[in-house]
């Protein structure tokens, strides 16, 4: 019902991993997909075998004005943002240290990072969506939103914080026709995740590319504003 | 009091989009209705209007750089293709206001404008500090060494996101289509629930001052705008009240040239006074103008003297109001 064909599809943290993978099967879907990350060599790779329908811009999206930086640059390549997937994030330190080993420096980092920036994106290409009456936006959270894992403290923190704005936000532009998601992708057999859990057997893990799979068919479906979707379970759930 | 005497102070810290401050005007009067707030707009339209916005978000139009040793800024005020217009100004920073920088050198065709490592400027074209150029360089390059073009009058300088409105999208103004500063999704949301259809359009609002008196006689510059089809189907019928003066010189200008909207992409050379009479837009909400200004001349074709005069008399009387592009709103509609 809400097709990605000829569609203009964001992707923050789109050079490896789960950004990587949602940005190929929007691609194959039929979006034009602009690519934000800050490895240009990784990004180059993703963007020459996605071709002319794919914009990449190498940027911190942690860094000063870099939103409004972004949002025109897209912009000004395909037009105005359907789909904005908020994919970037940071783990913090690793190993990742129990709260009472971590510095407010890496707690602000990761906050800047996983909090912040999707924040200052959504804001930036959201209320274009209000005007239009139409657009998804798209945060990607994690079950450490939700469970108290030892050693995830800056990064559960900062993703169930994300989680709320997310409701919030939600709750705020019901009725517009915009949506606000969030998404639960589950343990996938990424780099973020061996450098989390150097031990897990990856043969337990979710490839990427399915999981990203399962992540557009939320967005195209009827996967209603201010619900929190665990992809693993292909069930949207609302966090009430 | 005359009109040459009416002068309002400026803004110099930018009001927060909630704190701008909103004086309905009646159009048949030129009396305040209300003196508010933005949040106010919902309430002061009517169901089954039409509000119009330009939806263009704000280029980093303002670039430094050397034409060998001499320091130039250029102001991109217009985009055509790959090729750029833009004024170009002697040493000196955002401080000081544009009458009072140095010339820049007589730029000549051939000419090049070192901005960075990646990115420069050939001048094609040079007319007096009028210049037409190609930009080597990347959209990229042009978003990491650009700036917003800056006011002399505020009291800091504007990083990007302080100059695009709470809607913008396409990158496709050189200055902010100010008028909107104010207006939140959350207004235009509520606008939508009491049945007022929300629409955009997209304009090239140019530079407001070049520091240069003859060629600030000519401004506006012919700017380029995009009416989409669903704009002009959604308009067709309602009362049209125009977000600033951009969106009121692409309506016009389409109307003026064509006979009627129509879709793509298009020039206008319009410049709406008093004389001009309104074809598309019934209603209008700008920034607090005075005489003398342009976008006043423009006020004059929905305020048909002495109203207008009458109305910048009220907002000075009240004392509340700001002006300038970081300053306050003023609707001005027919109160039904």
């Amino acid at each position: 019902m809400h097709s990605m064909e000829g569609r203009h599809v964001l992707i923050a943290g789109a050079s490896q991993g789960l950004g990587r993978a949602l940005a190929f099967a929007a691609s194959a879907r039929g979006a034009n997909v602009t690519l934000v990350a800050r490895s240009e060599a990784r990004l180059r790779e993703v963007a020459e075998e996605l071709g002319d329908r794919a914009y990449t811009i190498v940027a911190d999206v942690a860094g000063p004005s870099a939103a409004a930086r972004i949002a025109g640059e897209a912009s000004d390549r395909f037009g105005a943002v359907d789909v904005l997937i908020n994919n970037a994030s940071t783990l913090g330190a690793v190993p990742m240290p129990a709260l009472f080993d971590t510095t407010d420096e890496v707690l602000r980092d990761v906050f800047d990072v996983n909090l912040f920036a999707p924040f200052a994106l959504a804001r930036a290409v959201g209320g274009g969506m209000v005007a239009r009456g139409r657009g998804v936006i798209v945060n990607i959270s994690s079950d450490a939103a939700v469970e108290a894992y030892e050693g995830w403290g800056a990064y559960g923190a900062s993703k169930a914080a994300l989680d709320h704005l997310t409701r919030i936000w939600a709750a705020e532009v019901e009725g517009s026709g915009v949506r606000f998601l969030a998404v639960d992708p589950g343990e996938m057999n990424t780099a973020m995740h061996a450098a989390a859990l150097p031990d897990a057997d990856p043969a337990t893990l979710e490839a990427p590319e399915v999981v990203a799979a399962r992540v557009l068919r939320m967005i195209e479906g009827s996967a209603g504003n201010g619900a929190r979707l665990v992809a693993s379970h292909w069930a949207a759930k609302e966090v009430a | 009091m005359k009109a040459t005497t009416l002068t309002l102070p400026p803004a110099r810290a930018r009001r927060a989009r909630h704190e701008v401050r909103l004086l309905a005007i009646d159009r048949r009067t030129g009396a305040a209705t209300r003196h508010g707030r933005i949040a106010d707009l919902p309430e002061l339209l009517e169901p089954g209007d039409a509000l119009v916005l330009n939806d263009a978000a704000t280029w980093p139009a303002s670039l430094f750089g050397r034409c060998g040793d001499a320091p130039v800024e250029l102001r991109l005020a217009a985009r055509r293709g790959d090729t750029w217009r833009a004024v170009v100004f002697g040493d000196g920073d955002w401080r000081t206001p544009t009458e009072h920088r140095p010339p820049p050198p007589q730029l000549v065709p051939g000419d090049t404008i070192r901005v960075g490592e990646d990115l420069s400027a050939l001048v094609l074209e040079a007319e007096g500090r009028l210049v037409t150029l190609r930009l080597d360089g990347s959209i990229h390059a042009l978003y990491a060494y650009g700036h917003p073009v800056q006011y002399a009058h505020a009291d800091r300088a504007r990083r990007l996101e302080d100059v695009q409105t709470a809607y913008a999208t396409r990158p496709y103004a050189f200055e902010m289509p100010s008028a909107g500063w104010g207006i939140t999704p959350d207004v235009l949301h509520a606008c939508r629930r009491r049945e007022i259809a929300v629409l955009t359009l997209t304009h090239e609002a140019g530079l407001s001052s070049t520091g240069d008196a003859a060629l600030d006689a000519r401004l506006p510059f012919p700017e380029r705008y995009e009416i989409p089809r669903a704009t002009i189907d959604g308009l067709r019928g309602r009362r049209v009240i125009a977000v600033g003066t951009s969106v009121v010189r692409a309506l016009e200008g389409a109307y003026a040239r064509f006979g009627e909207l129509v879709e793509g992409e298009h020039e206008t050379d319009l410049v709406v006074t008093s004389r001009h009479e309104l074809r598309v837009v019934d209603g209008l909400l700008t920034g607090l103008h005075v005489p003398g200004e342009s976008h006043y001349e423009l006020l004059r074709a929905f305020l048909p003297e002495p109203l207008a005069t009458l109305a910048v008399q009220t907002a000075i009387a009240s004392a509340a109001y700001l002006a300038h592009e970081l300053g306050d709103a003023m609707l001005v509609t027919t109160t039904r």
